[in-house]
């Protein structure tokens, strides 16, 4: 079984191929690979990707553009099949888990139903479960707003809000079910920095409060350093694992960490394992 | 005293296109004082007084065919939406669906109308055929079209919660529709009118109808008649535009709703 923590961009250099641990507990990847198309025109998206994601635990994908995350958080979720390589959540396929809608998903377009208020966005994953007349309904959707502080936005519509409080809004929808794995797709990429961190913060508290197992895909080191607990960086296309950094600082995090050392240590080696040894971009 | 910017854009929103209006009525009335136009083009006065004249006459005739119209479009409407679910369920009968309507589209009104004639004799029923065929392509395109009109990301998340077929179509593929529809009912709308005029006009709703009354008029050299009977084919054809228009809004806000 690998090791996923402490392991320095050197380190995994030497090892490229890890497995991913062999436990029924959070998420699995083990040698998953994926190529779109067919030859001579296909294009390999990734290439024997292995990680470990353990149940709670919050882990960062980073990499440059085109590299594949967002293709690693779509096998995850079952959006799509892979070419090669095994991906179990809890021990099982994520085909079994999307059928039991047991996992949530925050797209970077928030994908609101514009049409729909905030309530009626948020109750959404009830009425498609069948669950939408369900006892204590009210009181679910009103703890989701009230958890993603929207109290006095219920009947407005996306179109209302602004661009952090529709990303609120689809948080709240994707955990409506409460699901073992909460999978975010860059929501935060279209966000000004005081927004992100506002959100950041929140999304932390969220998940503290759920217990939600979660993986995002970023750009932003400082994103990545200051949600997850473990980072991996991945190669450019076609995306392998080239580093996978524990981000050594305690929870709860708050926003006052990332003026701490451990914080930059650990965003240098990220902007490391990315970029070479040479400085690459200022931070 | 200068003009506020707020008064100017309302004179342009709201004064520009009865300016414009008004100033063709007058061109057409002047043209028409100085002998400019020719003996087949009566004059706004001259509709305007046969309006006034045989105002019950034009009624009666033009009754039928806004209920031909009506009923057309509305039959138009129900299989075009029947037909574009079918296509939502079974993706796979789009091509199918879409050249029949092409070839449906295709079909000359004027010449289909003797046709049903023989088939379904003389009356309303012509009619009512042929403002529905008129209608029904601009309609089912809006509808197929709208129901394809779905977002990645939503798309995804209907996935992601493993909506049935039908909560899809239901849930996300029915709303994001609407404005496609909208704009092929809108477009219709006028279309109806003058399917159900062409046939009146063709002899396939009998002696009644805008269509026919247009025709006797013109076969009768009856300038001023025939210019009003285009006239209210014209007004019939804006209003049912307009009263479309003001129809899917409310409807719009009730699909959506769901």
């Amino acid at each position: 079984m690998p090791e996923p923590e402490e392991s320095g961009p050197a380190a995994a250099a030497d090892r490229p191929e890890q497995t991913a641990a062999n436990t029924d507990e959070g998420i699995a990847v083990s040698g998953m690979s994926m190529t779109f198309g067919k030859e001579p025109t296909a294009v390999q998206a990734l290439d024997g990707v292995s990680f470990h994601v353990p149940e709670g635990g919050f882990t960062a994908l980073i990499g440059p553009s085109g590299c594949g995350k967002s293709t690693i958080l779509r096998l995850l979720a079952d959006l799509l099949q892979p070419t090669a390589g095994r991906v179990a959540i809890s021990g099982q396929a994520p085909s079994v888990l999307r059928k039991q809608r047991r996992i949530g998903f925050v797209f970077q377009e928030h994908a609101l139903l514009p049409w729909r208020s905030v309530v009626d966005n948020i109750r959404l994953p009830l009425q498609l479960s069948g669950r939408a007349a369900g006892r204590g309904l009210a009181s679910t959707v009103g703890d989701l707003i009230s958890l993603v502080g929207l109290e006095g936005f219920e009947n407005s519509r996306p179109s209302e809000l602004s661009g952090g409080m529709r990303q609120r809004v689809s948080i709240a929808r994707a955990i409506t079910l409460s699901p073992e794995v909460l999978l975010l797709d860059e929501p935060f990429g279209a966000l000004d920095e005081i927004t992100r961190q506002t959100l950041n913060i929140e999304l932390l508290r969220i998940l503290s409060e759920t217990g939600t197992t979660a993986v995002l895909v970023t750009h932003s080191l400082n994103e990545a350093t200051l949600l997850a607990d473990e980072v991996i960086v991945l190669s450019p296309r076609p995306g392998r694992v080239e580093a996978r950094i524990a981000v050594p600082m305690e929870r709860p995090r708050t926003l006052a960490m990332m003026k701490s050392p451990e914080f930059f240590r650990t965003e240098n080696l990220i902007r490391e394992a990315l970029f070479g040894r040479s400085p690459g971009p200022g931070p | 005293m200068t003009m506020t910017a707020g008064a100017l854009r309302r004179i342009r929103d709201i004064g520009g296109p009865r300016l414009v209006f008004a100033a063709l009525i007058g061109g057409w009335e002047a043209a028409h004082r100085a002998g400019l136009l020719p003996n087949s083009v009566a004059s706004p006065a001259q509709i305007w007084a046969e309006l006034t004249e045989s105002y019950d006459l034009l009624w009666r005739h033009a009754r039928p065919t806004l209920s031909s119209a009506v009923w057309g479009f509305a039959a138009a409407a129900l299989i075009a939406f029947a037909l574009a679910l079918v296509v939502a369920f079974v993706p796979e009968l789009n091509r199918t669906v879409y050249t029949s309507a092409v070839l449906v589209a295709s079909v000359p009104l004027i010449a289909l109308t003797p046709i049903l004639v023989l088939w379904l004799e003389r009356g309303p029923q012509v009619r009512i055929t042929i403002a529905a065929i008129a209608s029904f392509f601009p309609i089912l395109i809006g509808c197929i079209e709208g129901l394809r009109q779905v977002g990645r990301d939503q798309a995804e998340l209907f996935e992601v919660l493993s909506a049935p077929r039908w909560q899809r179509i239901l849930r996300l593929q029915i709303p994001s529709a609407v404005p496609l529809t909208v704009a092929g009912l809108r477009a219709a709308a006028a279309g109806a009118v003058l399917g159900a005029i062409i046939a009146e006009w063709s002899g396939g709703g009998g002696a009644l109808g805008l269509g026919a009354l247009m025709s006797s008029a013109l076969f009768s050299f009856n300038v001023p008649l025939t210019w009003l009977t285009i006239t209210a084919a014209v007004v019939l054809s804006v209003g049912a535009y307009f009263a479309v228009m003001a129809l899917t809004a409310l409807a719009s806000r009730r699909v959506r709703s769901g």
